[in-house]
Protein backbone atom coordinates (compact mmCIF):
# COMPACT_ATOMS: atom_id res chain seq x y z
CA UNK A 1 0.00 0.00 0.00
CA UNK A 2 1.64 3.51 -1.02
CA UNK A 3 1.05 6.85 0.73
CA UNK A 4 -0.72 5.54 3.60
CA UNK A 5 -0.86 8.89 4.58
CA UNK A 6 -4.00 9.56 2.93
CA UNK A 7 -5.81 6.94 4.61
CA UNK A 8 -9.04 8.21 6.50
CA UNK A 9 -10.01 7.71 9.87
CA UNK A 10 -13.43 5.53 10.06
CA UNK A 11 -13.15 4.09 6.45
CA UNK A 12 -12.23 0.46 6.50
CA UNK A 13 -10.84 0.43 2.85
CA UNK A 14 -10.48 -3.15 2.62
CA UNK A 15 -14.20 -3.21 2.05
CA UNK A 16 -13.23 -1.48 -1.27
CA UNK A 17 -10.39 -3.51 -2.41
CA UNK A 18 -12.25 -6.27 -4.29
CA UNK A 19 -10.12 -7.22 -7.50
CA UNK A 20 -7.43 -9.13 -8.27
CA UNK A 21 -3.72 -7.32 -7.22
CA UNK A 22 -5.29 -4.36 -5.73
CA UNK A 23 -3.85 -1.56 -3.39
CA UNK A 24 -4.69 1.42 -2.22
CA UNK A 25 -3.53 4.48 -3.54
CA UNK A 26 -5.17 7.01 -1.29
CA UNK A 27 -8.71 7.34 0.06
CA UNK A 28 -9.67 11.02 0.79
CA UNK A 29 -12.74 13.11 1.52
CA UNK A 30 -13.81 16.77 1.08
CA UNK A 31 -11.91 19.11 3.19
CA UNK A 32 -13.76 20.50 6.45
CA UNK A 33 -13.49 23.46 5.59
CA UNK A 34 -16.57 22.93 3.22
CA UNK A 35 -18.23 22.91 6.83
CA UNK A 36 -17.70 26.69 7.63
CA UNK A 37 -20.38 28.32 5.61
CA UNK A 38 -22.97 26.73 7.03
CA UNK A 39 -21.75 26.33 10.86
CA UNK A 40 -21.34 30.42 10.83
CA UNK A 41 -24.61 30.71 9.28
CA UNK A 42 -26.32 28.45 11.96
CA UNK A 43 -24.18 30.37 14.75
CA UNK A 44 -25.47 33.94 13.56
CA UNK A 45 -29.10 32.60 12.99
CA UNK A 46 -28.86 31.53 16.51
CA UNK A 47 -27.88 34.49 17.74
CA UNK A 48 -30.66 36.72 15.82
CA UNK A 49 -32.74 34.24 17.39
CA UNK A 50 -31.70 34.82 20.79
CA UNK A 51 -31.61 38.94 20.34
CA UNK A 52 -35.25 38.54 18.25
CA UNK A 53 -36.77 36.49 21.20
CA UNK A 54 -35.09 38.97 24.04
CA UNK A 55 -36.08 42.02 22.06
CA UNK A 56 -39.85 40.50 21.80
CA UNK A 57 -40.00 39.97 25.48
CA UNK A 58 -39.47 43.50 26.61
CA UNK A 59 -41.29 45.44 23.76
CA UNK A 60 -44.62 43.10 23.87
CA UNK A 61 -44.45 40.45 26.58
CA UNK A 62 -47.42 39.33 25.57
CA UNK A 63 -46.15 37.81 22.02
CA UNK A 64 -42.80 36.16 24.13
CA UNK A 65 -43.75 33.04 23.55
CA UNK A 66 -45.05 32.36 19.91
CA UNK A 67 -41.85 34.58 19.33
CA UNK A 68 -40.15 31.80 20.88
CA UNK A 69 -41.85 29.44 19.56
CA UNK A 70 -41.10 30.99 16.13
CA UNK A 71 -37.23 31.42 17.06
CA UNK A 72 -37.17 27.27 18.51
CA UNK A 73 -38.78 26.01 15.35
CA UNK A 74 -36.11 27.77 12.94
CA UNK A 75 -33.41 27.07 15.09
CA UNK A 76 -34.21 23.41 15.41
CA UNK A 77 -34.86 23.42 11.20
CA UNK A 78 -31.40 25.08 11.07
CA UNK A 79 -29.60 22.45 13.27
CA UNK A 80 -31.36 19.94 11.41
CA UNK A 81 -29.62 20.79 8.13
CA UNK A 82 -26.50 21.38 9.74
CA UNK A 83 -26.64 18.06 11.44
CA UNK A 84 -27.62 16.56 7.96
CA UNK A 85 -24.44 18.39 6.15
CA UNK A 86 -21.87 16.96 8.46
CA UNK A 87 -22.84 13.45 8.10
CA UNK A 88 -23.58 13.98 4.12
CA UNK A 89 -19.71 15.24 4.36
CA UNK A 90 -18.41 12.26 6.30
CA UNK A 91 -20.14 10.03 3.77
CA UNK A 92 -18.84 11.26 0.72
CA UNK A 93 -15.68 10.40 0.24
CA UNK A 94 -13.02 8.90 -2.64
CA UNK A 95 -11.63 6.17 -3.10
CA UNK A 96 -8.72 5.81 -5.43
CA UNK A 97 -7.03 2.18 -6.39
CA UNK A 98 -4.53 1.09 -8.97
CA UNK A 99 -8.05 -0.72 -10.74
CA UNK A 100 -10.31 1.61 -9.84
CA UNK A 101 -11.63 5.44 -8.91
CA UNK A 102 -14.53 4.76 -6.50
CA UNK A 103 -16.68 7.86 -5.53
CA UNK A 104 -18.91 6.94 -2.78
CA UNK A 105 -21.92 9.46 -1.78
CA UNK A 106 -24.29 8.51 0.92
CA UNK A 107 -27.16 10.55 1.89
CA UNK A 108 -29.42 8.94 4.66
CA UNK A 109 -32.97 8.72 3.92
CA UNK A 110 -32.17 10.91 0.40
CA UNK A 111 -30.07 9.37 -2.18
CA UNK A 112 -26.83 6.71 -2.04
CA UNK A 113 -24.68 7.07 -4.69
CA UNK A 114 -21.36 4.90 -5.74
CA UNK A 115 -19.76 5.92 -8.74
CA UNK A 116 -17.16 3.51 -10.18
CA UNK A 117 -14.33 3.54 -12.93
CA UNK A 118 -12.76 0.63 -13.67
CA UNK A 119 -9.07 1.52 -14.68
CA UNK A 120 -8.68 -1.55 -16.56
CA UNK A 121 -11.54 -0.13 -19.32
CA UNK A 122 -10.30 3.28 -19.59
CA UNK A 123 -7.74 5.32 -20.66
CA UNK A 124 -6.78 8.57 -18.68
CA UNK A 125 -6.17 11.95 -20.88
CA UNK A 126 -5.73 14.56 -18.72
CA UNK A 127 -5.44 14.96 -14.80
CA UNK A 128 -6.25 18.81 -14.19
CA UNK A 129 -5.91 20.53 -11.07
CA UNK A 130 -8.22 23.53 -9.77
CA UNK A 131 -7.81 25.68 -6.74
CA UNK A 132 -10.06 28.78 -6.40
CA UNK A 133 -10.15 31.58 -3.64
CA UNK A 134 -8.10 32.39 -0.87
CA UNK A 135 -9.34 29.89 1.73
CA UNK A 136 -8.20 27.48 -0.83
CA UNK A 137 -4.72 28.96 -0.99
CA UNK A 138 -4.27 29.21 2.71
CA UNK A 139 -5.45 25.56 3.75
CA UNK A 140 -4.27 23.94 0.21
CA UNK A 141 -7.78 22.90 -0.75
CA UNK A 142 -8.46 22.30 -4.06
CA UNK A 143 -10.13 20.44 -6.74
CA UNK A 144 -8.44 16.75 -8.97
CA UNK A 145 -10.70 16.38 -12.47
CA UNK A 146 -9.70 12.76 -14.42
CA UNK A 147 -10.75 12.69 -17.71
CA UNK A 148 -11.08 9.57 -19.45
CA UNK A 149 -10.94 8.82 -23.12
CA UNK A 150 -14.70 6.75 -23.29
CA UNK A 151 -17.78 8.07 -21.88
CA UNK A 152 -18.11 7.46 -18.40
CA UNK A 153 -20.53 8.93 -16.55
CA UNK A 154 -20.10 12.76 -17.51
CA UNK A 155 -16.94 11.66 -18.75
CA UNK A 156 -14.80 13.28 -15.95
CA UNK A 157 -14.25 12.11 -12.66
CA UNK A 158 -14.06 14.96 -10.34
CA UNK A 159 -12.67 14.91 -6.44
CA UNK A 160 -14.33 17.78 -5.11
CA UNK A 161 -12.39 20.46 -2.40
CA UNK A 162 -9.97 18.15 -1.17
CA UNK A 163 -7.26 18.41 0.62
CA UNK A 164 -3.62 18.82 -1.26
CA UNK A 165 -5.10 18.07 -4.71
CA UNK A 166 -1.36 18.60 -6.10
CA UNK A 167 -0.28 15.81 -4.18
CA UNK A 168 -3.58 14.08 -5.38
CA UNK A 169 -3.37 14.47 -9.05
CA UNK A 170 0.76 13.57 -9.04
CA UNK A 171 -0.06 10.28 -7.73
CA UNK A 172 -3.03 9.96 -10.14
CA UNK A 173 -0.27 11.09 -12.76
CA UNK A 174 1.77 8.44 -11.81
CA UNK A 175 -0.60 5.66 -11.63
CA UNK A 176 -1.85 6.30 -15.21
CA UNK A 177 1.73 6.75 -16.68
CA UNK A 178 1.45 10.53 -17.28
CA UNK A 179 5.10 11.14 -15.66
CA UNK A 180 5.76 14.47 -17.23
CA UNK A 181 2.32 16.06 -16.12
CA UNK A 182 3.73 16.07 -12.62
CA UNK A 183 5.98 18.52 -12.67
CA UNK A 184 2.84 20.86 -13.79
CA UNK A 185 1.20 20.47 -10.40
CA UNK A 186 4.04 20.27 -7.86
CA UNK A 187 5.91 23.06 -6.13
CA UNK A 188 9.53 22.51 -6.16
CA UNK A 189 9.97 20.08 -3.98
CA UNK A 190 8.01 17.71 -5.22
CA UNK A 191 9.47 18.26 -8.63
CA UNK A 192 12.69 17.68 -7.52
CA UNK A 193 11.11 14.33 -6.11
CA UNK A 194 9.68 13.54 -9.16
CA UNK A 195 13.30 14.18 -11.16
CA UNK A 196 15.38 12.15 -8.80
CA UNK A 197 12.90 9.18 -9.34
CA UNK B 1 -57.02 36.93 19.40
CA UNK B 2 -56.69 34.62 22.33
CA UNK B 3 -57.76 31.41 20.17
CA UNK B 4 -55.71 32.50 16.97
CA UNK B 5 -52.14 32.30 19.82
CA UNK B 6 -53.50 29.24 21.25
CA UNK B 7 -54.09 27.69 17.84
CA UNK B 8 -50.65 28.91 16.66
CA UNK B 9 -48.87 27.58 19.98
CA UNK B 10 -50.17 24.12 19.50
CA UNK B 11 -49.60 23.98 15.67
CA UNK B 12 -45.85 25.03 16.65
CA UNK B 13 -45.36 22.39 19.45
CA UNK B 14 -46.85 19.91 16.74
CA UNK B 15 -44.12 20.72 14.32
CA UNK B 16 -41.34 20.67 16.80
CA UNK B 17 -42.49 17.53 17.54
CA UNK B 18 -42.26 16.62 14.10
CA UNK B 19 -38.52 17.63 13.61
CA UNK B 20 -38.03 16.14 16.85
CA UNK B 21 -38.88 12.70 15.40
CA UNK B 22 -37.54 13.05 12.25
CA UNK B 23 -33.92 13.99 13.78
CA UNK B 24 -34.71 10.77 15.77
CA UNK B 25 -35.10 8.86 12.51
CA UNK B 26 -32.43 10.50 11.00
CA UNK B 27 -29.76 9.28 13.57
CA UNK B 28 -30.73 5.86 13.62
CA UNK B 29 -30.34 5.69 9.78
CA UNK B 30 -26.45 6.75 10.59
CA UNK B 31 -25.96 3.79 12.58
CA UNK B 32 -27.42 1.28 9.85
CA UNK B 33 -25.36 3.06 7.28
CA UNK B 34 -22.46 2.68 9.32
CA UNK B 35 -22.73 -1.25 9.36
CA UNK B 36 -23.70 -1.32 5.37
CA UNK B 37 -20.79 0.51 4.22
CA UNK B 38 -17.94 -0.16 6.79
CA UNK B 39 -17.63 3.78 7.03
CA UNK B 40 -17.15 3.95 11.11
CA UNK B 41 -18.05 7.98 12.35
CA UNK B 42 -15.84 9.12 15.12
CA UNK B 43 -17.08 8.38 18.65
CA UNK B 44 -16.89 12.20 19.67
CA UNK B 45 -18.58 12.98 16.47
CA UNK B 46 -21.14 10.87 17.04
CA UNK B 47 -21.87 12.13 20.64
CA UNK B 48 -21.76 15.58 19.03
CA UNK B 49 -24.27 14.53 16.61
CA UNK B 50 -26.18 12.71 19.64
CA UNK B 51 -26.47 15.76 21.34
CA UNK B 52 -27.39 18.19 18.82
CA UNK B 53 -30.35 15.49 17.61
CA UNK B 54 -31.51 15.50 21.25
CA UNK B 55 -31.76 19.11 21.39
CA UNK B 56 -35.04 19.03 19.16
CA UNK B 57 -36.32 15.99 21.33
CA UNK B 58 -35.97 18.37 24.83
CA UNK B 59 -37.30 21.26 23.32
CA UNK B 60 -40.23 19.85 21.63
CA UNK B 61 -40.91 17.57 24.73
CA UNK B 62 -40.77 21.47 27.29
CA UNK B 63 -42.72 23.53 24.88
CA UNK B 64 -45.62 20.64 24.63
CA UNK B 65 -45.53 20.22 28.18
CA UNK B 66 -46.10 24.37 28.57
CA UNK B 67 -48.84 24.71 25.76
CA UNK B 68 -50.58 21.99 27.67
CA UNK B 69 -50.48 23.49 30.78
CA UNK B 70 -51.89 26.64 29.11
CA UNK B 71 -54.73 24.48 27.38
CA UNK B 72 -55.54 22.72 30.38
CA UNK B 73 -55.40 26.17 32.78
CA UNK B 74 -57.88 27.72 29.52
Amino acid sequence: MKNSEYSLDGISTNKFLTLHDEYLIFSTRQHWTVLLPPIILNIFLLFGLVLLASISSVLTPIYFFPVLLMALIVMSISLEILIKQLVEWFFHFYIITNRKIIEVAYRPMFSRIVHGVLLDQVRCTEVDVSSKGLISEIFNVGSVYVTFDRPTQEKIFKLDYIKDPRRAAMDLSDEFGMQPASVWFGNQAYDTQVLNE
Amino acid sequence: MDYFLLGFKIIASVLLIGIAIYSMIYFSQINRVEEQFGVRIPNFIKKILEVLTMIPMGVSIAVLIAVLLEVINY
